[in-house]
């Protein structure tokens, strides 16, 4: 059986750019920072890379990252380098992930958001010395979970149906597998 | 539409999937010739990139110029995210009862009656107190001019403790200013943009204080802890006897602190170890949140000439 997530609708471009628009916000909406909120922006990317394998540049991720590090006032290129990296497993990974389950794929992608934490701790510990407090370490597993609503939320949209019939619909929009 | 095309075209940097609107995105399959170069060496490259990027901002500063346009450019869009916020605060001040407001002026009304006698007293003594320095030919203490502030929001970077206020160049704040409230020490101005400036709390690993304890006599200096309003003593005397509830106050050593305004209290002490120094942890006395209000001790336009 094909699972859901691989019988695809059409995901528009709108969706893309609205769906990455928001996160963005969602991101810059200051709240305190001692909590490990996840990084809704990562996520989302995550989610169209799996989602369309190739559509996303790094150019685009990259400068992305770059806007999130001067918007949070962290080290210029941190975010870049955390997202170019989650970009590039989420790249390796895509074929093997897209044939699971929404759960599986996020509980594939908790080593991936760890990873990540630790590279960007590492370069934040050796540029300037400051270190996360144990805590911190939640933030992966925030973020994997984070990652299933998202990604629900946005097979919902991708998935919901226009008409009442198959037959119904405009012949644009019709499924083609 | 021609423009709207050309927008979109712009808008769309490294994603080339508009070029075809009418396929679905997921079933055109990826290109099969013109893929370019390969993920791992796209990978690479911006990862190389990003660490030059890392090491050129952390160690050089020419980029801040950059950071400041494009903070700029950001700043609406962060505002307009406060909006909501800033409107809830407005109603509930609004809304405040009658009683709440006469609780609060009575408050003041005393608070007001005990300065005044405060007032007249400290008056008289700066009086004194610069005739002595006159008479001992000491340089008159600077009465330092100072910006009032309002803390906007914390910065979401989760490896530093800093947070943004409303003021900025164009109000005269500059890098390196000490930042007070009404109850203590809070930190320092760590980065200066136009109409804003960000500041480095003392609970921030990287700030330092130089300290002293009036009532032990130690001399020390803070280094924050990352965890909120905390911070722990360094290179304190290890015969020092240093109690919990101990005032710490500056000691003005560095010159960018005036003397004598408190950053805090011993909370905890843990006696050193034989041949090192004692773990002295202390409590900031003021906390920054949202809406409070700071006061940024600027410098005299040409005070001494340096």
């Amino acid at each position: 059986m094909v699972p859901e997530n691989l019988i695809r609708r059409r995901p528009t471009s709108q969706l893309f750019y609205l769906s990455v628009l928001i996160a963005l916000i969602a991101n810059m909406i200051p709240f305190t920072n001692s909590f490990p909120w996840p990084d809704y922006l990562a996520i989302v990317l995550i989610f169209w890379n799996i989602y369309t394998p190739g559509r996303v540049g790094i150019f685009s991720v990259w400068l992305l990252g770059i806007i999130m590090d001067i918007q949070s006032g962290s080290i210029l290129g941190q975010h870049a380098l955390s997202y170019c990296f989650l970009w590039y497993l989420s790249n390796k990974l895509q074929r093997r992930l897209s044939w699971y389950p929404l759960t599986t794929q996020c509980i594939n992608l908790f080593p991936l958001f760890l990873l990540a934490l630790i590279i960007d701790s590492i370069v934040r510990y050796l540029s300037d010395g400051t270190a996360l407090s144990l805590w911190f370490l939640g933030k992966p597993f925030f973020e994997s979970l984070a990652a299933f609503i998202i990604g629900w939320i946005m097979l919902q949209i991708i998935n919901r149906r226009g008409g009442s019939e198959l037959s119904s619909r405009p012949s644009s929009s019709r499924i083609k597998i | 539409m021609a423009v709207a095309k050309q927008l979109t075209g712009l808008m769309n940097l490294g994603l080339y999937w508009l070029q075809n609107k009418s396929v679905s995105l997921s079933q055109t399959p990826p290109l099969l010739f013109k893929q370019g170069a390969s993920a791992t060496v796209k990978f690479f490259v911006y990862a190389t990139f990003s660490v030059i990027l890392i090491t050129a901002d952390s160690n050089l500063g020419f980029l801040s110029k950059m950071r400041g346009a494009i903070t700029v450019l950001i700043n609406p869009v962060i505002e307009g995210l406060l909006l909501p916020r800033d409107a809830f605060f407005a109603l509930a001040d609004r809304y405040s009862t009658v009683l709440e407001l006469n609780e609060k002026i009575s408050v003041l009304e005393k608070d007001l009656r005990a300065n005044a006698k405060v007032m007249l007293q400290i008056d008289q003594l700066q009086k004194e107190n610069n005739d002595l320095r006159a008479l001992l030919n000491l340089r008159e203490k600077l009465n330092r001019p100072s910006v009032n502030a309002e803390i906007r929001y914390e910065l979401p970077d989760i490896y530093s403790d800093k947070v943004v206020i409303d003021k900025g160049s164009k109000d005269g704040v500059k890098l390196g200013n000490p930042v007070i409230t009404a109850s203590g020490i809070l930190g320092q101005v760590s980065r200066v943009y136009g109409k804003k400036a960000e500041l480095t709390l003392i609970s921030d690993t990287s700030l330092s204080i130089p300290v002293s304890l009036p009532s032990s006599g130690v001399i020390a200096i803070t280094k924050g802890r990352g965890i909120s309003s905390s911070f722990e003593l360094q290179y304190s005397d290890l015969s020092a006897e240093v109690k919990v509830g101990d005032e710490v106050l500056t000691s003005g050593l560095g010159g960018i602190y005036p003397p004598g305004i408190l950053v805090g209290h011993i909370i905890s002490v843990n006696p050193a170890i034989p041949g090192q120094f004692p773990n002295v942890i202390g409590r900031t006395a003021s906390v920054a949140g949202a809406q409070h209000q700071v006061m940024i001790l600027t410098e005299k336009e040409s005070s001494d000439g340096s």
